[in-house]
């Protein structure tokens, strides 16, 4: 919970109050970010970015209306997919052969960690990735992600299929190397 | 498998990577801070380039007061050569200044001191007095210098028979007579020819009085007829055709104000739609000073400072309901069967409506510099249009107002934030069109129709609309003209 006393300073542009906003909620913003960026870099600059549109519009903010966290991640979420909009402009969508959806084991996405699934998204191609987490983690409809993304809503559909098709299959891949590794 | 997306959802929730959290504040402060630079830079690039026209203008204006001295010195480059005859043989350069583009001489005789008489017989019957005419002068006591005074009058001298007195010093002319004039002449045959057929024309071309400032005036023979009407003395109104065209003014300038306001962004789709609805672009007024700079006789670039104020109007209706609770009133009536009444009081709960209807505004300040390039039609010497395209270049912007409240757009509005609008954008395209109509010989007035639209959002692309304007004013306005 985010006292009102800290936010209002930071309305006031108050460095130490901007800060301790910062240290109390980066570690959220980032985990936001990194499932958006495709490295370690690249969540850097995501965070960089998202901070800068958090101050400057935190006068915007109003408390009546909701919590404080759940504007700031609707405030990073836009400004990630702003960025990734930016970004799509010089990058091709890169499609990849369908991968067909194989039934795994339940325990497949339990056994990893979160750290192992974000390295895995984070290798998907950005419009596979971009899809799974606003369908996945944002529970976004995909006529909405069809809209955000100006794509159709069924490309939405056959891409998150993909994605979580790739993400499985490499799931799969690691936990295999992980454990020929344990019994090497 | 869906429940393990679903946990996978869960989990991310909780997700709290660990990071260096004195490293990256570290960092965002240095990007703040170089943007916050940037940002400085940039509005030091605008000032700069402001300050660059002012200067530009100044030096303009500057050189535009002291073209006529300039011109004086320049009548008087003679080239001399002395030929075995005794003769100073002369070139003269460029007679004309600020356009009045009369002649270029290629080269004469200046025979020293020599009287010759120039009659329009001479003129007109043939060709074989060569001699008599090869000189062009003025008659009168008179040394042009850089401070020669430049403002007396001019008159036409319609005699065409004068006597005329040479003196050609190294760098200067000297004149000797009670009236100045000048006559035209350069080589022998050539001035002949052209003066003969002016003066079977209107008699009044070979020699002409002249104003100290305007002309000394070694015409190119073949130039005589073509700048017969060049060589006209200036009228009481500021000749378009000839004078040269650089304003100083001041112009105003209200109209139509076209918005159009489009969601990027799917979470923003509805309050736009609310906001196309219920708000309505009104009205664009603007005062602007100007610079005017003829880069030709036709071509024109215009620079300056505009300030125009955009209006929107938003017509907000709605009811207000509230909950109300209302205690100790009657809920229950009993009539016993004693015959009494027993009235059983409670708490009442209901609803109060109140109904709101108001007009608020949403104001957009830009200070802008416009360059616009253009070009001139004369319709006579005293008037014409302009047509010119540009750009305006915003240097500073306020917000001010209301609109509908993005959080809640059944109802409520809310103030607008001036930081969703960008703070160097957006440039606007320009198009102008306007009658110029002089007053007097150092003013002008204009009026026409100005049009302009935003070339970007006004809007910053993270908020998830664009926001851009089209304007179509009428423009009025005055000048002083250099």
């Amino acid at each position: 919970m985010i006292e009102q006393s800290l936010i209002d300073n930071c309305k006031k542009k108050i460095s130490s109050a901007e800060k301790e906003l910062f240290f109390s909620t980066a570690p959220l913003v980032k985990s936001i970010c990194r499932r958006y960026a495709s490295n370690a870099e690249e969540t850097q600059d995501f965070l960089q970015e998202c901070y800068i549109q958090i101050f400057s519009k935190i006068t915007s903010f109003d408390s009546d209306k909701g919590a404080f966290k759940s504007w700031m991640c609707k405030v990073s979420i836009n400004t990630i997919l702003m960025l990734l909009r930016k970004k799509k402009r010089s990058t091709q969508l890169i499609y990849v052969d369908f991968l067909p959806e194989k039934k795994e084991e339940a325990s497949l996405l339990e056994s990893a960690s979160l750290d192992q699934i974000v390295a895995i998204i984070q290798k998907l191609p950005i419009g596979y990735r971009t899809v799974f987490n606003l369908a996945i983690i944002e529970n976004w409809t995909h006529e909405d992600i069809g809209k955000e993304l100006n794509i159709k809503a069924s490309t939405s559909r056959s891409q998150l299929t993909r994605a979580k098709a790739m993400i499985k299959q490499k799931l799969s891949q690691q936990l295999k190397e992980n454990y020929v590794q344990r019994l090497a | 498998m869906y429940n393990d997306w679903h946990k996978l959802q869960n989990r991310f929730q909780d997700d709290s990577p660990s990071m260096d959290l004195e490293k990256a504040w570290s960092s965002l402060e240095a990007e703040r801070q170089s943007r916050e630079n940037n940002g400085g830079a940039n509005r030091k690039y605008y000032w700069l380039l402001l300050g660059l026209l002012l200067l530009i203008g100044s030096v303009s204006m500057y050189f535009s007061q002291d073209a006529m001295i300039q011109h004086v010195t320049t009548q008087l480059e003679l080239d001399k050569i002395n030929n075995p005859s005794g003769q100073t043989e002369v070139k003269a350069v460029g007679i004309d200044h600020h356009e009045r583009k009369i002649v270029k001489a290629e080269k004469g005789i200046i025979e020293k001191p020599k009287q010759i008489e120039v009659s329009k017989n001479d003129i007109a019957g043939s060709n074989s007095n060569e001699e008599k005419l090869t000189t062009t002068s003025l008659i009168k006591e008179q040394k042009y210098t850089q401070n020669q005074n430049i403002n007396s009058e001019a008159l036409i001298n319609n005699n065409t028979t004068r006597s005329i007195n040479v003196n050609a010093s190294n760098s200067s002319i000297v004149v000797t007579d009670e009236k100045p004039i000048a006559v035209i002449g350069i080589t022998n045959k050539a001035v002949l020819n052209a003066t003969n057929e002016s003066i079977q024309e209107n008699a009044k071309m070979s020699i002409r009085n002249v104003t100290s400032a305007y002309h000394i005036p070694f015409l190119n023979p073949s130039e005589v007829n073509k700048h017969n009407s060049n060589l006209a003395l200036p009228s009481a109104k500021f000749d378009f055709n000839k004078e040269p065209r650089n304003a100083l003014g001041l112009s105003f300038s209200y109209g139509l104000n076209i918005r159009a306001l489009e969601s990027t962004d799917n979470a923003n789709d509805t309050w736009v739609e609310k906001r196309n609805q219920l708000e309505q672009a009104k009205d664009a007024y603007g005062v602007e000073l100007f610079y005017q700079k003829f880069l030709t006789k036709r071509f024109f670039i215009t620079a300056g400072l505009n300030y125009t104020r955009w209006t929107d109007q938003l017509n907000y209706e709605y009811t207000e309901e509230r909950m109300v609770s209302v205690e100790d009133v009657v809920v229950e009536i009993k009539y016993l069967s004693d015959g009494t009444i027993e009235e059983m009081l409670g708490t009442v709960d209901g609803t109060e409506s109140q109904d709101y209807i108001a007009t608020v505004w949403q104001k957009q300040n830009y200070l802008s510099v416009p360059i616009l390039f253009g070009s001139h039609f004369s319709f006579d010497q005293k008037s014409g249009v302009n047509l010119a395209l540009g750009v305006q270049v915003p240097i500073y912007r306020t917000v001010v107002g209301r609109t509908v409240d993005r959080s809640n757009t059944d109802y409520g509005i809310e103030l607008i934030n001036p930081e969703i609008f960008k703070k160097n954008g957006p440039v606007q395209f320009l198009a102008n069109v306007s009658y110029v109509q002089s007053i007097g010989k150092t003013s002008s007035f204009h009026f026409g129709l100005k049009g302009g639209f935003d070339l970007s959002s006004r809007i910053n692309e993270s908020e998830g609309f664009t926001q851009k304007h089209y304007g179509i004013q009428l423009s009025t306005g005055i000048a002083k003209l250099f």
